[in-house]
């Protein structure tokens, strides 16, 4: 539940919410939600109709989009409408936002606050990276797509791994040709080195236009997936990294392309 | 070309398999001499150590006993880089299957040789394992893969591929095991005409007495031992 302040100086504003669903707002008793909840909610229209919030009832007065929460869905509204649903006083709040005149200082002025022992202090960035993190590592959504893509990188490792070895593998005979014409072993490895940042590369390269796709796919049903550059390059590295240790698992198998194979 | 040049000699070489009750022995006290140019035909029934042999002979397995000396060097007493190295400069192989890389053109099979071996540039292992299969008749094959290639086709490219580098030898394990005669005919024309034109020393181990009648000298191996040597040409 997101209440802010509903004018048009407040920094806590939902850039989705409009003027005219911010003056909606300033009723007690309503809120806002992104159009993709509706179902998951069983309402059919979303506009008007009345929904259970902890035993209270409130009144959905307008619809946001780009803002589909991936655990319970989002509920914005006034302030005022957050605090009795939050079951917290007139006197009590979750958080304050404040602004710098000069940006420059909001890492002193954060520090400075800290030192007061009953209160936690952060600026936008580390607020930001904080709920992050909090966000990745301490609830089960965030958990579980991090053991998906630790689990999806290791199949494919496995897979790539396998694939490369039996390649190699079934290059035995004329591998150990070219040892016996007294190539170097290493050359070969070379090569199967050189295949698996081949096939890491064309991975990439077939990851990319998918990863755009579903991301579209993502914020046409309300989530919005970001893909910054350092994510993508990030994503990338990782794959050569898992495509060339698979190349030297594929290793292996070369000592197996021993000359005297060949004679019968 | 010097004929009666002795490029090869090897003295009591030996090798047995196994431990214990079930060691048997390949090659027993084997002696022979090979010349520069000289097509030398290794006959004898399955089993009879031949391989074993001309693998003791061109570096690939090391002997209980005895020695190989090529060049006047002691082939088993350089160390595994060393002896590489020599493989690389002197010598060239044809083994029974074609051992063609799938993937890999005719022209590409050769040129690997020479691009890995040789260290030679792009361009001139193309031009150099384009030449020699032309050579080999393949000048119209040279951008097909293995699988579009006939079966003396293959054993061609592999030809080319043991010959390119122009080695001091070549040893070929059954080369025509896996061709009819007219095909196998041809690959031993090949390597006869290599013995002359390059002065080559060819060590062929085959049982099939078809080639005889190419060969400069003949050694028939019985239960790892050399019962006869036949010089069919006078050297």
């Amino acid at each position: 539940m997101i209440g802010c302040r509903l004018g048009d100086d407040s920094l806590g504003a939902i850039s989705e919410l409009t003027s005219e669903l911010r003056a909606k707002l300033t009723e007690p008793g309503t809120i806002v939600i992104d159009e993709s909840e509706l179902g998951r909610l069983g309402l059919t229209n979303g506009i008007d109709e009345t929904v259970e919030i902890g035993g209270q009832r409130v009144r959905i007065v307008g619809l946001v989009r780009g803002l589909k929460g991936i655990a319970a869905p989002y509920v914005f509204c006034s302030v005022r409408t957050a605090r009795p649903l939050l079951r917290m006083a007139e006197n009590q709040t979750t958080f304050l936002l404040a602004r710098c005149d000069n940006p420059k200082l909001a890492d002193a002025a954060a520090r400075r606050l800290k030192a007061y022992s009953d209160m936690s202090a952060y600026t936008a960035r580390e607020f930001s990276l904080r709920s992050r993190m909090h966000w990745l590592t301490k609830t089960k959504a965030g958990i579980a797509l991090g053991y998906t893509a630790l689990l999806g990188l290791l199949v494919g490792g496995v897979v790539t791994s396998q694939t490369l070895y039996a390649a190699t593998a079934a290059s035995l005979r004329e591998y150990a040709v070219l040892r016996a014409l007294g190539i170097p072993r290493w050359r070969m490895s070379a090569m199967v080195l050189a295949q698996s940042f081949w096939v890491g590369l064309a991975g990439n390269l077939l990851a990319v236009g998918p990863a755009f796709f579903f991301a579209w796919v993502a914020d046409v049903v309300g989530v919005k997936v970001m893909l910054p550059g350092w994510l993508l390059a990030a994503s990338l590295g990782i794959t050569m990294f898992m495509a060339m240790i698979s190349g030297l698992a594929a290793l292996r198998s070369l000592r197996l392309s021993e000359p005297a194979i060949l004679l019968r | 070309m010097n004929g009666s040049e002795t490029t090869l000699r090897a003295r009591n070489v030996s090798r047995s398999f196994g431990t214990g009750a079930t060691r048997t022995t390949a090659v027993a006290g084997v002696s022979l001499e090979l010349r520069r140019g000289q097509f030398a035909l290794l006959m004898g029934p399955s089993g009879s150590g031949k391989s074993t042999l001309l693998a003791m002979l061109s570096g690939l397995l090391r002997p209980d006993e005895g020695h190989v000396e090529v060049f006047g060097q002691h082939l088993w007493s350089l160390s595994e880089v060393e002896r590489e190295r020599f493989r690389r400069k002197h010598f060239g192989f044809i083994f029974q299957g074609f051992n063609l890389f799938p993937a890999l053109t005719a022209s590409q099979q050769v040129e690997l040789v020479l691009r890995w071996g040789s260290a030679l540039g792009r361009h001139e292992s193309r031009r150099r394992a384009n030449q020699i299969l032309s050579r080999l008749g393949l000048a119209d094959r040279a951008d097909l893969r293995p699988a579009q290639l006939s079966g003396g086709e293959k054993q061609r490219v592999a030809i080319g591929r043991a010959l390119v580098k122009q080695p001091a030898f070549v040893f070929a394990d059954e080369p025509t095991s896996a061709l009819d005669w007219k095909h196998g005919a041809s690959v031993i024309e090949l390597l006869t005409q290599a013995t002359r034109e390059q002065g080559t020393t060819v060590l062929v181990v085959s049982h099939d007495p078809r080639i005889e009648p190419y060969a400069d000298q003949v050694f028939q191996l019985e239960d790892g031992r050399l019962t006869c040597k036949t010089a069919l040409t006078p050297t």
